[in-house]
């Protein structure tokens, strides 16, 4: 016991040390961070807090670019209401199909953001209280932004396509074929598509737009034009180099996406695959 | 004794408000972020008694882990700069021993530039700027998939922060002098 003793003294430095440094690595390689589930949401309250703070501060220096963005997507949806077709054309057929009825956007301000990590996030200042739930999308003035991952009362963090987790459905405007769109992690302007078969013709400066083949974005939300065109190693799909429209560093206003048809959609689909 | 205590509180909460408000908001180039903090660290006196030493860099690397950029469930990020802090404190009587100027450090000095001159304290702050982003790169990262590009993040964010901590070691001698 004696010998016990004069060993803890002798070594407390040495011992302190690995206390600590096994504290902070099983932090580290924890996934979840905060065991306790009530103290998470306390410091995710906190965190949001101070950042609304900062945010409130901030934002200011950005407003006449933010003013910019503004103009120009209110000239874009001036231009879709100029667009329509006139009422009486509209038959009562294509107001039932018309897919856009879908959804309807909640507009957010970013107030957490990041761009220089393998995994990024992102937090909202909107949450359940605003109609936000987990498992929506998020577009930007200038394109797509992520998807909702977790929701408080006021607040909402996005996983975002600068995320390694991140996947999207994404389609060609020239042809329909159909991808994926993932982050590779080096450059937070550049994404990838892939699957997309080899046998169509891509070149650099189409479009890429959302598919609408999940319930999480509308079909033709914006996300980038193809810079490189390179194939797999197995040459049968494309790798698609694509510079995302949507600038992340400069994101403050950004929109949710609800869809009203969520839930009947999964579950019909969750029955057919039973 | 109280009044120096005082002062250490003090001094480590201006650290970490400066690392989360200011510096963490400066990303050159996408992925290169100074971290100056670690200066705390560097210039505690050489009478702090170990525990408190290890202590104290673990509660400063968890200040900086509690504001992270991204914050939902984010594990990977939380505790990675308490562990590169508490290893560079647990290294750091081995590296004042290595580089030891004279036989025994004098009483009253501090592990500055002031007490043993620029190029000692640039030697100093080297060796442990490069154990702190090393581990802290790599935790971050925690894949050894794409080692060239967390080699030059290291590089460069290392580089940063020395120029940090030297520019702020000279501002701090030449404004109280």
């Amino acid at each position: 016991m004696q010998n016990l003793i004069r060993f803890i003294i002798r070594f407390s430095f040495q011992i302190i040390f690995v206390v600590l440094e096994v504290i902070a690595l099983t932090l580290v390689f924890q996934n979840n961070p905060l065991p306790n589930a009530r103290m998470y949401q306390l410091a995710q309250g906190v965190n949001s807090f101070f950042y609304s703070q900062v945010n409130q501060v901030t934002k200011f220096f950005h407003l006449t670019g933010e003013n910019a963005t503004l103009v120009t997507e209110n000239a874009r949806l001036r231009n879709e209401l100029a667009n329509r077709p006139p009422l009486e054309s509209r038959d009562s057929m294509s107001s039932l199909t018309n897919i856009n009825y879908t959804y309807d956007f909640i507009p957010a301000r970013v107030v957490n953001n990041s761009v220089n990590r393998q995994n990024n996030y992102m937090t909202l200042r909107v949450g359940s209280a605003q109609g936000v739930r987990p498992d929506m999308g998020v577009v930007g003035p200038q394109g797509i932004v992520g998807v909702v991952k977790n929701v408080s009362s006021n607040f909402s963090t996005v996983i975002p396509v600068l995320n390694s987790r991140f996947r999207g459905s994404v389609k060609l405007t020239t042809q329909e074929y159909f991808g994926t769109l993932t982050w590779p992690g080096h450059n937070y302007r550049e994404a990838l598509v892939t699957e997309i078969p080899s046998h169509v013709y891509v070149y650099v400066g189409d479009t890429i737009v959302t598919s609408g083949l999940s319930t999480i974005f509308p079909a033709g939300e914006m996300v980038g034009f193809v810079t490189r065109v390179d194939r797999n190693p197995a040459g049968s799909f494309y790798e698609l180099t694509v510079l995302l429209n949507q600038d992340f560093k400069k994101l403050t206003t950004v929109y949710v996406v609800r869809n009203f048809m969520k839930a009947e959609q999964e579950r019909l689909e969750e029955q057919t695959n039973d | 004794m109280i009044d120096q205590l005082n002062r250490y509180v003090f001094r480590f909460i201006l650290v970490v408000l400066f690392q989360v408000l200011v510096l963490n908001n400066m990303q050159f180039n996408g992925y290169i972020v100074p971290y100056f903090y670690i200066w705390y660290i560097l210039v505690l006196p050489f009478e702090t008694p170990g525990w408190l030493l290890l202590v104290s860099a673990f509660l400063l690397g968890l200040g900086i882990d509690v504001f992270p950029q991204g914050l939902a469930g984010n594990g990977s990020s939380l505790g990675t700069h308490a562990a590169a802090c508490v290893l560079i404190a647990y290294l750091r009587p081995t590296v004042l021993r290595w580089i030891n100027p004279r036989d025994e450090y004098e009483p009253g000095t501090y592990p500055d530039s002031r007490s043993f001159g620029i190029l000692w304290f640039l030697g100093y702050a080297l060796i442990m700027i490069g154990i702190h982003h090393f581990v802290l790169f790599f935790l971050e990262d925690l894949s050894l998939r794409d080692i060239l590009r967390t080699f030059i993040r290291i590089l460069f964010s290392g580089l940063f922060s020395l120029i940090i901590i030297l520019l702020w070691e000279g501002i701090r001698f030449k404004v109280s002098r």
